[in-house]
């Protein structure tokens, strides 16, 4: 080489260049699928491409394999040149303390050029999308502030979702804050009028939108709970046709979410008021415990994979109703009939299946439903001060609410029930002794006897109940 | 803002200043002193005066004409290294900003941060490097390429190359910065939507002094501390005597504006109040505070109606008094704010949190007179002034670098000064002030081997003595490295900007112009100094 001259060894250079790169080329040459023909171009054959591009493909690892490419992402990580890490080490610790100083627009903005740095590690989306919704939220004032950051949380989690299709993940985080932060925090009742009813954002309401339809994309009177029950199983369809690994929870608990968020949508309708201030309790609310209920006992049938103590592995099922069954699958797996019976025991045991089970056959009922309506609606009249149309209501509800725990005893012992039951008594009873009777005639007597030493709990939630 | 506006005081300003140069040339030239006594012995001390003498005759001596051909000439040298093709990188840049920057359904304050802090960010690591690179080579390849034989032979001084040098690289560097700060202004007004451009504003606040009165309605230090991390705001307790109380200077007629529709004049406060709730509460109804004006030699306490405050919206919270204000049980009272409520233009506001057991969160910006707004368009030049000054001190710091070592050296010393006096200078000063868990450098080297977290005192003995006195060494050289490093941050104006504030000068512009002289004016002389004093032949 010494003898070269400059240009030589520039030449020698550019050769060595192109004589490396030809195995580059042919080992990464992309592949195509085949194209039908039209009516202007000729159909062409799929190509193979080189032995990289084969690999990519079966193993899943080209960027648009795991999800949409965002391309500022990828410029962000090429401009870096292998500094990611350093640069997410920097960010990270900026985005705190622009979080410890309230700058909530410039924490924002580094939370996006974080993820833009990571965009397939899908805790990355997770905890961001959490702190916006959860931390970030619970520091504004205003309630439609709040709500503002609650869904930069969740559309955080969307798009991680659309960028990592298939982590199973994502798609059940984005339902759970759907569900829960909407729909159980401090603030759901605006929340859940934000999500379903009208957007604080007026920019909605100019197009005609009135909820933001980027969170819930049924659009007006959709509820959340709906809508995070669909999260909930798109994230099931992923692990059964993508990925078979979540890393949230139990595999069966986490299974059973779709039927849970059912149930919570049933269940909302008893706590929550339409826009006249009336009980939603009613024959939607029943049909909604009717499909609860087809749900539970859907997951419920849906076969789990066990280990029996003699190495074998087999499926049982937490919907089992007789002894038959029980021993119909020992029989099948050659193993003991206690053996199965305590493997199905310990999957109730996670999952609270028998209480569920009986929960929602014993709400889908019409004798509940009504239970529930005149009870509430007796304690509005007495709100009211119409005391004896209230008394009335009341004695009927709480018949009702007798035969239903006659119907299922498991109830009786049910903290929500035996809220539900004490305070109707005791509303009843105040009532009957403002009008000079005797307080102590009144249906639920076997409840009233089984609780009443709890009775200061009772009489603080009817005291706040009065006040709402 | 997540810091006080603070006036500069001129006055212990110029006295520091003056210690530090005084204690810096006066080493300088017992240092130089006492080397001349060694090499050149009893003909030393005459030497050196000579010399001093004729250093001082270079000062008054100096031509501007041939301060301003070395302009020129540095000018051009640095337009043909292509140094403009950084116009090329901040076109990109901007290019593709809109990627990073979010969509345009965000709410307009929150795009204006963002795209502000962007911009003049964008801009000042830009120029920075450029400029930085282009000063520390500008000498030492003058004496490498022997083109600066050439002119010592002229009848050209040292200090008017140095001066030349600094004043051409700082001229490439004005081009440069007034061409991005144009262009991305115009960016930025391109790519904000009609809506987002109407937060675009300078609001010219008046700050006041702020005290406090506890809960029992006796002075105290601060407010409660409600556990919030950042100790920058104190809280003050709903429902109690509790208050924060602002006292304003200087209050006359131009602090009042127009009603545009009656033309009576009107008090506008603001307040970027914070909120912390004991309880949730209401959840619909924001927390109450309230107003009252206090004139003490009058005895008037005067309080408006109370408002619910609007926690961290940009603008939302502002109150229009008019001067006249009625008040009592019928509104049968009035005064007038000026006139009466006004203590020889002092102006005193007590606000008190009226919903009880929360709590208003304050600190001395959070509440403020507003007067007419300025243009935001004189703001962001007030901003790009301020990046100005920064460029302007790294090039003297480059160029008086460059004048002592080569190019590479030169560049390293240059970036590391920078790098610590734009993101490190507070934690420099922290560490001076002694202010920091964990002690000094041994007692962390003796932690770290213990593994003894920061929050566990050593125990009380003479081993823990003697480390301390061995760590106040290193210390006392932290503390002298302090003086001698600008703090850079004090040029970054984007706070005030990004936030819609005009940037006042006293508080912002002020101190950067002090900072930028002040390092300046003794880094020329030691640059020149170090240059007279240079064998040129040695490279």
């Amino acid at each position: 080489m010494k003898k070269l001259n400059s240009l030589q060894r520039k030449l020698v250079y550019l050769g060595g260049i192109i004589i490396l790169s030809i195995p580059i080329l042919l080992l990464g040459q992309p592949g195509r699928a085949s194209v039908e023909a039209t009516d202007t171009t000729q159909a062409r054959p799929a190509e193979r491409g080189g032995k990289l591009d084969a690999m990519r493909k079966q193993y899943d690892l080209g960027q648009s394999d795991l999800g949409a490419v965002d391309p500022s992402s990828a410029t962000m990580n090429l401009v870096l040149l292998g500094l990611r890490g350093v640069a997410t080490c920097i960010l990270q610790l900026e985005a705190q303390e622009h979080q410890d100083h309230k700058n909530w627009a410039e924490l924002e903005q580094t939370t996006e050029s974080i993820i833009k740095l990571q965009p397939h590690f899908h805790k990355v989306w997770h905890f961001k999308g959490w702190n916006l919704a959860y931390n970030v939220s619970q520091e504004w004032d205003a309630v439609e502030d709040r709500y503002f950051w609650v869904k930069k949380g969740i559309k955080i989690h969307q798009k991680g979702v659309r960028q990592n299709r298939k982590v199973p993940d994502l798609y059940w985080h984005t339902g759970n804050i759907i569900a829960k932060k909407i729909g159980r925090s401090d603030e759901w009742v605006q929340f859940r009028r934000f999500f379903m009813k009208k957007d604080p954002d007026p920019r909605f309401a100019e197009k005609n939108w009135e909820v933001d339809r980027e969170i819930n994309e049924r659009g007006k009177d959709y509820d959340n709970y709906l809508m995070a029950k669909e999260w909930f199983e798109e994230s099931m369809r992923v692990l059964k046709e993508d990925n078979p690994i979540q890393h949230i929870m139990a595999p069966t608990l986490f299974r059973s979410y779709p039927a849970r968020s059912q149930i919570d949508f049933a269940e909302v309708h008893g706590r929550e008021v339409d826009e006249n201030g009336n009980s939603r309790i009613g024959e939607q609310s029943r049909e909604a415990w009717d499909k609860a209920s087809d749900d539970w006992i859907a997951f419920g049938q849906v076969p789990i994979l066990v280990r029996f103590n003699s190495g074998e592995f087999g499926e049982v099922q937490l919907e089992i109703r007789s002894d038959d069954e029980y021993q119909e699958i020992a029989d099948k797996y050659e193993v003991d009939e206690g053996v199965v019976k305590d493997i199905v025991r310990r999957y109730h045991e996670l999952t609270n299946y028998p209480y569920w089970r009986t929960r929602v056959l014993a709400e889908r009922e019409e004798n509940t439903m009504l239970a529930h309506k005149e009870i509430f609606e007796g304690q509005e009249l007495y709100k009211k001060g119409e005391f004896e149309e209230a008394a009335a209501l009341l004695q009927k509800g709480m018949r009702r609410f007798e035969t239903l725990l006659d119907k299922y005893p498991q109830l009786i012992i049910e903290d929500l029930t035996v809220e539900e039951g004490m305070v109707a008594i005791l509303v009843y009873r105040y009532i009957r002794q403002t009008l000079g009777e005797p307080p102590e005639i009144h249906p639920l007597k076997k409840l009233w006897n089984e609780h009443k030493n709890r009775l200061p709990i009772f009489e603080k939630e009817m005291r706040r109940r009065m006040e709402q | 803002m997540t810091f006080n506006p603070i006036p500069f005081d001129v006055l212990a300003g110029l006295v520091n200043w003056a210690k530090v140069v005084g204690c810096v040339f006066a080493a300088v030239f017992v240092i130089a002193f006492l080397l001349q006594i060694a090499s050149r012995g009893a003909q030393g001390p005459a030497f050196f005066f000579r010399q001093l003498v004729a250093s001082v005759m270079d000062w008054l001596t100096m031509s501007p004409r041939r301060i301003w051909a070395l302009t020129l000439l540095t000018f051009r040298e640095a337009s043909r290294r292509k140094v403009f093709t950084i116009g090329v990188i901040f076109i990109v840049l901007i290019m593709f900003a809109g990627w990073f920057l979010g969509d345009s359904t965000e709410r307009p304050e929150m795009q204006v941060k963002r795209y502000v802090s962007f911009m003049l960010t964008t801009i000042g690591w830009l120029i920075l490097p450029v400029v930085v690179i282009l000063s520390c080579w500008g000498i030492p390849e003058d004496i490498k390429a022997r083109s600066l034989h050439t002119v010592v032979t002229k009848p050209v001084k040292r200090n008017e190359v140095v001066l030349g040098r600094i004043f051409g690289f700082n001229l490439i560097g004005t081009v440069a910065l007034l061409t991005m700060g144009v262009a991305g202004y115009a960016w930025m007004m391109r790519s904000l939507n009609e809506e987002t451009r109407g937060s675009l504003t300078a609001r010219v606040p008046v700050y006041g002094e702020i005290s406090w009165l506890n809960k029992q309605g006796n002075e105290a230090l601060q407010g409660d501390n409600v556990g919030d991390i950042w100790t920058f705001r104190s809280y003050i307790a709903g429902n109690t005597k509790a208050r924060a109380i602002w006292d304003f200077t200087g209050i006359d007629e131009d602090s009042f504006r127009k009603n545009p529709q009656t033309g009576e004049p009107e008090l506008h406060l603001e307040s970027t109040f914070n909120v912390f709730r004991s309880f949730k509460g209401d959840l619909e109804r924001g927390i109450l505070a309230r107003y009252t004006f206090v004139n003490d030699s009058r005895g008037l306490r005067v309080s408006v109606d109370p408002f619910e405050v609007q926690e961290f919206r940009a603008g939302a919270n502002v109150m229009t008094i008019p001067r006249k204000i009625t008040y009592g049980p019928d509104r049968s009272l009035s005064a007038d704010i000026l006139d009466d409520l006004a203590d020889d233009g002092n102006l005193r506001i007590e606000v008190e949190c009226l919903t009880t057991s929360q709590y208003l969160g304050a600190a001395q910006s959070d509440l403020f007179i507003r007067l007419p707004e300025q243009s935001f368009a004189s703001s962001f030049g007030k901003a790009i002034f301020g990046i100005w000054m920064m460029m302007t001190t790294a090039i003297v710091l480059s160029v008086c670098l460059s004048c002592v070592v080569k190019g590479p050296v030169a560049m390293l010393a240059a970036g590391c000064i920078i790098v610590i006096g734009k993101s490190f200078w507070g934690f420099l000063a922290k560490v001076a002030s002694g202010d920091v868990e964990g002690g000094g450098v041994i007692e962390g080297i003796i932690r770290i081997h213990r593994h003894i977290t920061p929050n566990v005192e050593f125990q009380e003995d003479s081993r823990r003595q003697l480390v301390e006195s061995i760590d106040k060494v290193p210390q006392l050289y932290v503390q002298v490295s302090r003086y001698l490093i600008p703090d850079l941050s004090q040029f970054n104006m984007t706070e005030y900007v990004a936030n819609g504030f005009d940037i006042p000068f006293s508080a912002g512009l002020l101190p950067a112009l002090a900072t930028m002289l002040g390092f300046c004016i003794p880094w020329i002389f030691l640059g020149y100094l170090a240059l007279k004093f240079r064998e040129l032949e040695s490279k």
